[in-house]
């Protein structure tokens, strides 16, 4: 009697344990889990194993998952996670490795889903083994030598530099042709008698010499002959330099007292006529 | 239209005072760089190390060849500082390499000689974090891993019956029992 009692207590033990433990693993089953790399894995590999989420009808709850940047068991360190909607990527590196081709499991993990309740995810199969034949031992193994340094890259600099120096000269030239033309047949009038002027800096140039380089560039400019006494058509008809009216009077009037007068005065001086000639250039060339 | 040729004359100017500042500050980096270069490659004395992290790795480098290694481990630990990973990894390599040294000079029954090891193993692994790819750090971890392997903790069944029997010890004048 005694052992009938205990036998049937002992099969509905067996079917209650069965059958709750049928139900708890019940949601791991649904989960579908792959791996990247699954054999001929070496020390310093790295492992991702996908857990596929599309079957759960819930979020997973990022606070309880497991915490990156730790080692989880004996071979293998969890390096980051990344968890989507659809799919949770566990990123392993593994860190050591037996002395044979051995299979391993990968860390199990509990994470909460959003509604409270704990899944375990599963797990998957991977084999790992040694890169370096031990049988003879680690004494007839040499050791690889310390990394030599390396020099600093100088690519990019040299890159930025080839780039702006470049941009420089441009720049240089652009405004070079534009102060003093492309030609010479093609300058302005005040851009040669410009470029007359700073040329004859470096000779002994009179400031005859200087003012009849400017009455040409006014000759050109007004394409006739500009005396003093016609100096309101020239403004008229040349309004940009109306602005520099006073000096181009002043310099007529001097010129004509030095070149046509009976008593010949003082002409102007050379300072004055390179500077009225920069201003007409730069009124020109704006012009 | 004479505004937009007198900014496009001052853009033009701009651009050209820019563009020459800019290369000349480049330049002048390139220079530098250039002289650190020298000291990284041996051909230069410099009183002293230059500050680039680079230079403070070939210092240490050229320490460990001299038999100075622990000025090297010191100088390879500021080194880690970098946010060069390549070179943060080189740092933990050689530093490992220091260590792993150490331990096989160390006598056999020396206890130092798994502290070393276990030191040396983990600058390999951060080494390896950081480039999976160097393959020394990998051959040398393994090398490391064969002097001090670890191995999985053998796992052994609670037995129960043996809990509930307990401990019994005793001792002079009464007994005690132990669950």
């Amino acid at each position: 009697m005694i052992n009938l009692r205990y036998g049937i207590l002992k099969w509905m033990m067996f079917i209650i344990i069965t059958f709750y433990s049928g139900l708890s693993f019940a949601v791991d089953d649904a989960l579908d889990v792959s791996v990247d790399h699954s054999w001929g894995l070496l020390l310093g590999d790295n492992v991702t194993v996908e857990v596929d989420l599309t079957s759960l009808d819930q979020t997973i709850d990022k606070s309880s998952m497991p915490i990156e940047g730790k080692r989880y068991g004996t071979w293998l360190y969890l390096k980051t996670i990344d968890l989507t909607s659809s799919k949770l990527m566990f990123h392993y590196q593994l860190v050591n490795v037996p002395l044979k081709n051995t299979t391993i499991e990968t860390p199990i993990f509990d994470v909460k889903k959003a509604d409270g309740q704990w899944i375990t995810l599963p797990t998957i199969a991977i084999t790992i083994g040694p890169s370096l034949v031990s049988e003879l031992g680690f004494e007839n193994i040499i050791a690889k030598p310390d990394l030599k340094p390396t020099l600093i890259s100088t690519t990019d600099s040299q890159k930025h530099l080839k780039f702006y120096a470049l941009l420089a000269i441009i720049s240089a030239i652009v405004l070079g042709l534009w102060h003093f033309g492309w030609k010479m047949k093609n300058r302005q009038p005040f851009a040669q008698a410009v470029h007359d002027l700073s040329r004859f800096k470096l000779h002994a140039v009179s400031a005859d010499q200087a003012a009849r380089i400017l009455h040409s560039a006014f000759n050109h400019t007004a394409n006739t002959v500009v005396v003093y006494g016609e100096l309101d058509s020239l403004f008229e008809n040349h309004q940009w330099l109306q602005s520099l009216q006073t000096e181009i009077t002043l310099f007529y009037e001097q010129s004509e007292q030095h070149f046509f007068a009976r008593d010949a005065q003082q002409g102007p001086d050379l300072n004055s006529v390179r500077k009225l000639a920069k201003a007409c250039r730069v009124k020109e060339m704006l012009a | 239209m004479n505004k937009l040729f007198h900014l496009a004359h001052w853009l033009l100017v701009a651009i050209f005072v820019i563009s020459l500042i800019v290369a000349a500050q480049t330049g002048y980096a390139l220079w530098q760089t250039n002289k650190v270069n020298n000291f990284i490659k041996g051909d230069v004395e410099f009183e002293q190390v230059p500050e680039h992290l680079k230079s403070q790795f070939a210092h240490a480098y050229r320490e460990v060849q001299n038999d100075q290694s622990d000025f090297a481990l010191a100088r390879l630990t500021t080194v880690l500082a970098t946010e060069d990973p390549d070179l943060e990894a080189a740092a933990y390599f050689n530093r490992g390499n220091i260590h792993l040294r150490h331990a096989l000079a160390t006598d056999e029954t020396d206890t130092a000689r798994i502290s070393f090891v276990g030191l040396a193993k983990q600058d390999y692994r951060n080494a390896l974090l950081l480039n999976s790819s160097l393959w020394d750090a990998r051959y040398n971890l393994e090398l490391a891993l064969l002097i001090a392997p670890e191995e999985p903790p053998i796992s052994q069944t609670f037995d129960k019956s043996k809990a509930r029997k307990g401990v019994v010890v005793q001792t002079t004048g009464f007994v005690v029992d132990l669950p």
